[in-house]
């Protein structure tokens, strides 16, 4: 895997921009090794729980006959968390852990998903 | 000036956070405890015996500026108040504490050492293998020569130079040396009065008359090495 992590920067700042306090902890890490590129107030726990999450996710879909893991999947979690896993192919996971109360969905899936997508993509060498 | 392996806890009694320290400890870097939480760039409480508000507050406004990072030791997620904190799950796995430094560490690089000009004194050998070139032997002694000056007196970094012959070299071993804590910097006037301090005129030593041969039996053993 080659990425350019200077190139992450952007993608971190429009996420906080946007999302504002509604944003608890974001971070982006390397599937295989989970060790973080980037993060804003990281989660060391976190990253490990949902990189093992999402590789259980995925077999047991896969397992199952239903249709793979696509692009991300959302998380409602007691006390007005909500935490957000995207698949940026089978190399790099991000997560974002929000206050439900304060984060608009529409907001979240329709510009920060493909925009974090977009950032990430453009920062592989 | 911040410790970049500095670590501070209002909690050094607990068992938890001793645990984090001595995990911390068998890592590479030379990790020290500080008194006060504005010189440590690790802070570390346990969520058992309280999180004080001005210590969350203060750690929001250190992580603005500096490399500053806190851990918050809890049995679950329900006692981080605020994810400026990052939580570490009771009992303390090491491989997610390594990997949390690991990863503080490569988002927050050691800016850029301003060495010129500075005094410089090795507190002991780093690991010279690392720097040694099987086709420059002549390169490896002349930066062992520098280290072993460096570990003994306070050398400027010109005359560190000059003696090592190669600057790439010597500024990489630097680099590492500060970010294992084991390199002092002063300017030239603070390192005078330290020499002064070290050749105690009370006891009428001559501070050019005092060197170790057990330091000279490891130089001799490293150049054997290159040999």
């Amino acid at each position: 895997m080659n990425i350019n992590v200077e190139k992450l920067n952007p993608a971190m700042d429009f996420i906080k921009a946007t999302l504002k306090d509604g944003l608890l902890t974001c971070e982006i890490w390397d599937r295989e090794t989970g060790l973080s590129f980037l993060s804003h107030n990281p989660q060391p726990v976190g990253v490990a729980l949902f990189t093992e999450v999402t590789k259980t996710l995925a077999t047991a879909l896969s397992d199952s006959g239903f249709p793979s893991l696509n692009r991300y999947y959302l998380v409602d979690l007691e006390g007005t968390h909500l935490a957000m896993v995207i698949l940026h192919g089978n190399d790099i996971l991000q997560g974002l852990i929000m206050n439900s109360k304060k984060v608009n969905l529409g907001i979240l899936l329709s510009i920060v998903l493909p925009k974090a997508i977009e950032f990430i993509e453009k920062a592989r060498t | 000036m911040k410790a970049t392996f500095g670590v501070w806890s209002p909690h050094r009694e607990s068992t938890s956070v001793l645990a984090f320290k001595s995990a911390l400890g068998l890592r590479p870097e030379r990790w020290v405890w500080c008194d006060d939480r504005q010189q440590a760039s690790w802070w570390v409480v346990d969520a058992a015996l309280g999180v004080s508000e001005d210590w969350t507050a203060d750690l929001r406004k250190e992580k603005e500026g500096f490399r500053t990072q806190g851990a918050l030791l809890a049995r679950d997620w329900a006692a981080v108040g605020d994810p400026v904190w990052a939580f570490l799950k009771l009992p303390l796995q090491v491989d997610i504490i390594y990997r949390w430094v690991d990863a503080c560490l490569l988002q927050h690089p050691e800016p850029r050492l301003l060495l010129s000009g500075q005094r410089l004194k090795l507190k002991r050998w780093p690991n010279m293998s690392r720097y040694s070139s099987a086709s420059n032997l002549a390169g490896g002694m002349n930066l062992t020569v520098a280290c072993a000056r460096l570990l003994k007196d306070w050398v400027t970094y010109e005359e560190a130079v000059s003696i090592a012959n190669d600057k790439a070299a010597l500024d990489g071993l630097l680099m590492d040396a500060q970010r294992h804590g084991i390199l002092e910097m002063a300017s030239p006037v603070q390192a005078t009065s330290m020499v002064a301090e070290a050749a105690n005129p009370t006891t009428g030593e001559n501070p050019g008359k005092t060197e170790d041969p057990k330091t000279w039996s490891l130089i001799r053993r490293l150049i054997n090495k290159f040999k």
